[in-house]
């Protein structure tokens, strides 16, 4: 795999499934470069986490103060909640003791095959070069992961092809529920566009109630504005 | 169902925590942060692959919030019971260990620092694109460039541009000999 190639930005946000995983930190493992990028984003990610440019305003020296009273507060109500949790205590200094394990283990980098992996790269490039026809086709060539089913279904759903992207769209959330939101918004368009209202509303309230933080507001939107028009 | 899924990818899930942190000393710590997180949860999973990525997405942003925790002057993640279960090279009462935890905490200081000071000077597209790919918000950078209409490759290729200007300022500081040291 090129450098270029790396989905270091979806690695570090969690999105990749285990085998792109495991692709991407075989890469890191030996590439420098990789592995220096990789802590750059995560540094970056910190801060956006907690804004770049955030200055400090009037309040600001309250801050320390309050956070002591709250940590004073905090420690003994932990403390109990640590004596009554299930966690297994030989578990914690298990893990507070572990020996340093730098190498990934070796037996998985057989299990990954490049010619896969190069037309999965093909598939999401034409894909992101809105050449959905070529896209829908490679993804329906790669091993049916959640991740490839969802692009599938949202290519289908460019392409205008509204069964197809349903069932793929479904199936992917099937598969796995990290994808229900961003498949629901897909799922509610569709039935918009095709005259099914009833069904599009119940997929923008359950949006709106799972609070996605990404698509509750638009959905929100789209329902205020349906309400409108009646 | 998590805790044996955790057992059983363990390797995996040092590796990532191994790649993603600058300084290799904190893998445990997060290690072990994560893992609480990980089996206080009250979510419910239907599949084991449901299970196993909500694992991995608690490891991912352990991981951010060990970065964000280079601004405390203490330590977030060690809480005091656990010091004596870390290996004697850590300890503070060996003053070597001493001096390398204050160098390690100096240039984790400045770390942050240097990162948002060299955002500021970045050119305004490259900054741009490091806020679409790394905005916190939940939305995959490829839909959020589809919805903008932002060719996704062009941002990626902005993001590692500004990634390696920050990168080249972060070596010229030292960071990364400092962490190896300590490795």
């Amino acid at each position: 795999m090129d450098c270029d190639q790396v989905p270091l930005i979806e690695l570090l946000g969690g999105e990749l499934e285990s085998r792109p995983t495991e692709q991407a930190l075989v890469h890191v493992e030996g590439c420098p470069t990789c592995q220096e990028r990789l802590h750059t984003m995560a540094a970056v990610k910190a801060l956006y986490g907690q804004g770049v440019s955030r200055k400090p305003d009037r309040w600001s020296f309250r801050r320390p103060l309050a956070a002591s009273l709250l940590i004073a507060l905090l420690i003994p109500t932990l403390y109990l909640i640590r004596q009554s949790s299930g966690i297994k205590e030989e578990n914690l200094a298990r893990l507070a003791t572990t020996d340093k394990h730098p190498h990934f283990p070796l037996q998985t980098r057989a299990d990954l095959s490049e010619p896969s992996e190069e037309s999965r790269r093909r598939s999401f490039a034409a894909y992101d070069a809105n050449r959905f026809r070529e896209a829908s086709d490679g993804f329906g060539r790669l091993p049916a992961s959640a991740e490839v089913l969802f692009y599938s279904g949202v290519t289908h759903y460019m392409l205008g092809e509204y069964s197809p992207a349903l069932e793929k769209l479904g199936r992917a959330v099937e598969l796995d529920r990290q994808w229900k939101s961003a498949a629901g918004w897909y799922e509610a368009n569709i039935y918009l566009k095709t005259d099914q209202k009833q069904r599009a509303e119940a997929r923008l309230r359950e949006l709106v109630s799972q609070g996605s933080g990404v698509y509750d507001t638009r959905a929100l939107q789209i329902l205020q504005n349906l309400a409108r028009r009646e | 169902m998590l805790e044996r899924l955790w057992d059983k990818n363990q390797t995996i899930l040092r590796s990532i925590v191994g790649k993603i942190l600058i300084d290799p000393s904190g893998t445990d710590d997060v290690l072990q942060e994560a893992y609480i997180k990980v089996l206080r949860t009250k979510k419910h999973f239907s599949t084991q692959d449901e299970a196993y990525n909500y694992i991995r997405k608690t490891v991912f942003h352990t991981c951010i919030d060990y970065y964000r925790s280079f601004k405390r002057s203490t330590t977030l993640f060690v809480h005091s019971e656990n010091i004596a279960n870390l290996p004697s090279a850590y300890r503070p009462d060996d003053p070597l260990a001493r001096l390398m935890e204050q160098e390690k905490r100096e240039v984790q200081g400045t770390i942050l620092e240097e990162v948002r000071k060299t955002i500021a000077e970045l050119p305004p597209l490259q900054r741009e694109a490091l806020e679409l790919a790394f905005n916190g918000n939940n939305q995959r950078l490829r839909e959020v460039c589809r919805e903008k209409g932002v060719p996704y490759s062009t941002v990626r290729s902005r993001v590692t541009a500004g990634i390696d200007r920050i990168r080249s300022k972060l070596k010229a500081k030292g960071a990364y000999r400092t962490f190896d040291e300590v490795r």
